[in-house]
């Protein structure tokens, strides 16, 4: 009996201490697949469609906009509809891609332009990309009408020499609806720290300009002819890419994507025309990141680039003339505050010449700030670009707001004031503007 | 029955042993309190995972004791793959895919979190501009209090967890959802404490799968700022996983629902979906996510 109960005693406490204690082996210990929060969070309906009967690997977006200038001419500048198309099939044999837009713009024919303004601007179309991709390896190859940028600078890039632009909506438009690439075969390496990428272009394309008696012609009332030949296109870079900074070793041979404007002599009359040169690059961009700030370096040297000769004041023509451009930037992260960017560009002549239109280095800055709220579905984004001193700047605020998950509203005013004794930035003085539009998106995948 | 003293001297001393061990699990609270966390913030996620998750994010008032809805919540379908990697597996990479809404759609970012103190890297390709970008986060002696796709989870609610950065408190044992979890108190600590907006964390850690089921976030005033819940939890390829994910603001009044609608736990993730190729190289990135997404349920 005693031993018994010393024995029992002897258990109590092994079993206080947990001795014995067994956890049962983890099983199938599955909740119910249901809903099973319910009881405590409503969420609304929501459900996810996940098979469609019907699927085709396009996405696109309906897009209405109005864009009037309201101070000068105080005229309209964009009115009507527009269709956004993204085909994107990837298979096994590689990718087809395809991305562009058409619309009608009836704001020429309700400002009473010329005939050849209407008939050249009413209905448009443009293919931002259209390629064949297919990675082997190590190796991706593309073939097509491909955007081959490289920049790291988001305002003031001074290095994507192949891409094109719409200059004509520089100051107005977002990047994505501004550029556009090029007919290109291009081969891109990727290892761990390396990669390198290899771009020809047989029949180069050049940045989109107004002439004649386009409200934003660079040339008022003159139309433009030209150019008469192209020169094909070559490029390259080298990307090392480390755990906090990378840097790019970039060299091409390409074409100015903007015209100079030279004198053609057609008989007994003087016609202007636009003029491209080829000429050498070479540079690196570099990226350092010091949360939280990202620190941006380009530099670019031009060798023999065509610049806008002068002859009592009339343009006349290209020298060709070396040129440094340099961009410098920094982008800051402040949390729930947003992101702040400010980038400064110089260019820089090495050898002056009275002969040039601008026979000075020139230097721009920008800053910005963006933000969005209520879970994304409202963005503000803020910016001042410089154009050479405090005098001449572009003041630009817009407000996207998305009504639903297809369905955003956006609002945009661009300011823009010149000094007036600037003859430089003159043309573009009363360009302000207010722009409208909406956007509704959709997708058959 | 003759007692005699040596069997009472015995008698006395597992009496005196059997209290101890009572008294010494008091006074060994916080030792009992860091083990339970220590084994909630070791446990197995998984060496690789692959998710399809629906973010919902509206604002919401209480009704009876229900948080319901009370405008249009903003929806986000985002595809995830994540591999853990670095000495003693402590860091992660993970890739994101946006797949809606359609303005956002193919919007891929990456990021790697290390677990030495070192600032997370991220890059975001955007792909109306065809442009990879760094993204810098934000300073690494402030907290993260930016916002995970606009919903009302922070950078700092999905930041890896240390054993060193808290002390710990055992408060008891409670049945939430049918499961028996410890509730320990984590108070944040050492370097930690200008780096987080959170004073405290009282957390409910389900005894079986140590899943943290139910956290209570504090702020520096003690103000309750935020609760999270984990629910569905699923046995899935030998690891613990819930399928859904809800925080609430108490703050902001909005709440967010993360839903895991399609799951590949320990699938085979190559490493190069890791690296900036995946970003930049659609073609390179789908062939391989079309492997891993054949073994997703």
């Amino acid at each position: 009996m005693k031993k018994f109960i010393i024995i029992f005693l002897i258990y109590i406490s092994s079993v206080n201490q947990g001795l014995f204690a067994q956890e049962p082996p983890p099983s199938e210990y599955n909740d119910i697949e249901t809903d099973s929060y319910s009881d405590e969070f409503d969420f609304g309906s929501s459900k996810v469609n996940d098979k469609k009967t019907f699927s085709l690997p396009i996405q696109g977006k309906f897009k209405y906009e109005a864009a009037r200038q309201v101070n000068g001419d105080n005229r309209w500048i964009k009115n009507g509809p527009s269709l956004y198309l993204i085909y994107d099939n990837t298979k096994t044999f590689g990718q087809l891609y395809f991305e562009g837009n058409t619309g009608y713009n009836r704001a020429y024919r309700l400002e009473n332009d010329s005939d050849k303004t209407i008939n050249d601007n009413e209905f448009y179309y443009s293919i931002r990309e259209a390629y064949y991709k297919i990675p082997i390896g190590n190796f991706t190859f593309s073939i097509g009408n491909v955007i081959n940028s490289w920049t790291v600078a988001d305002i003031l890039s001074v290095s994507d020499k192949m891409v094109i632009y719409d200059q004509s909506e520089n100051f107005f438009a977002d990047v994505e609806d501004i550029t556009s690439g090029q007919n290109t075969v291009r081969i891109d390496f990727f290892s761990e720290y390396i990669k390198f990428c290899l771009i020809y272009v047989p029949y180069p394309l050049y940045d989109k300009i107004e002439d004649g008696d386009h409200p934003y012609s660079i040339t008022p009332g003159i139309e433009l002819e030209g150019p008469d030949n192209r020169k094909m296109e070559y490029a390259g870079y080298i990307n090392l890419m480390f755990e906090k900074f990378q840097i790019k070793l970039i060299k091409g041979y390409v074409n100015n994507r903007l015209p100079v404007i030279g004198t053609k002599i057609d008989g007994t009359n003087i016609k202007l025309q636009k003029e491209y040169n080829t000429y050498f690059f070479t540079g690196y961009i570099l990226e350092y990141a010091y949360a939280p700030f990202l620190l941006k370096n380009e530099v670019v040297y031009n060798n023999n680039i065509a610049l806008q000769k002068t002859e009592k004041n009339i343009s006349s023509g290209q020298i060709e003339s070396d040129r440094i451009d340099i961009m410098t930037g920094i982008d800051i992260n402040i949390g729930n505050w947003g992101t702040i960017i400010n980038e400064h560009s110089m260019q820089i002549l090495t050898k002056k010449n009275d002969k040039l239109a601008t026979n000075r280095n020139i230097y721009n800055c920008a800053i910005s700030w963006s933000n969005s709220y209520f879970s994304d579905t409202l963005d503000l984004i803020a910016s001042l670009i410089l154009l050479e001193s405090i005098e001449n700047r572009i003041t630009r605020i817009s407000m996207e707001y998305a009504l639903l998950d297809n369905l955003s509203f956006k609002c945009q005013y661009t300011n823009i004031l010149i000094n007036k004794k600037e003859q430089t930035y003159n043309n573009i003085e009363d360009y302000d503007r207010i722009d409208l539009s909406m956007k509704y998106g959709f997708s058959l995948n | 029955m003759k007692f005699n003293i040596k069997y009472l001297t015995c008698l006395f001393f597992i009496l005196i042993f059997g209290l101890n061990t009572k008294a010494n699990e008091n006074l060994n609270e916080p030792i009992k309190a860091k083990k339970i966390a220590t084994e909630m913030i070791d446990r197995n996620d998984g060496n690789s995972i692959y998710r399809k998750v629906e973010l919902l994010t509206c604002k919401y008032k209480t009704v009876s004791g229900k948080y319901k809805a009370i405008s249009r919540p903003v929806k986000k379908i985002i595809e995830n793959i994540m591999i853990v990697t670095g000495k003693n597996n402590k860091e992660e990479i993970g890739l994101g895919i946006i797949i809606q809404p359609i303005a956002e759609r193919n919007m891929a970012f990456l990021q790697h979190d290390y677990d030495d103190g070192r600032d997370s890297d991220q890059w975001m390709y955007f792909p109306a501009m065809k442009k990879l970008k760094r993204i810098v986060s934000q300073s690494g002696n402030s907290p993260k209090d930016g916002s995970v796709f606009g919903s009302e989870i922070s950078y700092e609610d999905v930041e890896l967890m240390h054993v060193a950065d808290y002390k710990y408190s055992y408060v008891g044992s409670e049945t939430i959802d049918g499961k028996e979890c410890e509730v320990v108190n984590m108070y944040t600590t050492g370097k930690r404490v200008r780096k987080s907006t959170y004073k405290r964390l009282k957390v409910w850690i389900d005894k079986k799968s140590k899943i943290e089921i139910k956290t209570e976030k504090y702020d520096r005033q003690e103000r309750l700022s935020k609760t999270e819940y984990k629910k569905n939890i699923q046995y899935i390829n030998n690891v613990w996983v819930p399928k859904i994910e809800i925080t609430v603001n108490h703050k902001s009044k909005r709440m967010t629902m993360e839903r895991v609608l399609k799951l590949a736990v320990n699938v085979k993730i190559s490493k190069d979906l890791f690296k900036s190729r995946a970003l930049l190289d659609t073609a390179f990135r789908e062939n391989k996510m079309k492997i891993i997404r054949s073994k997703a349920r």
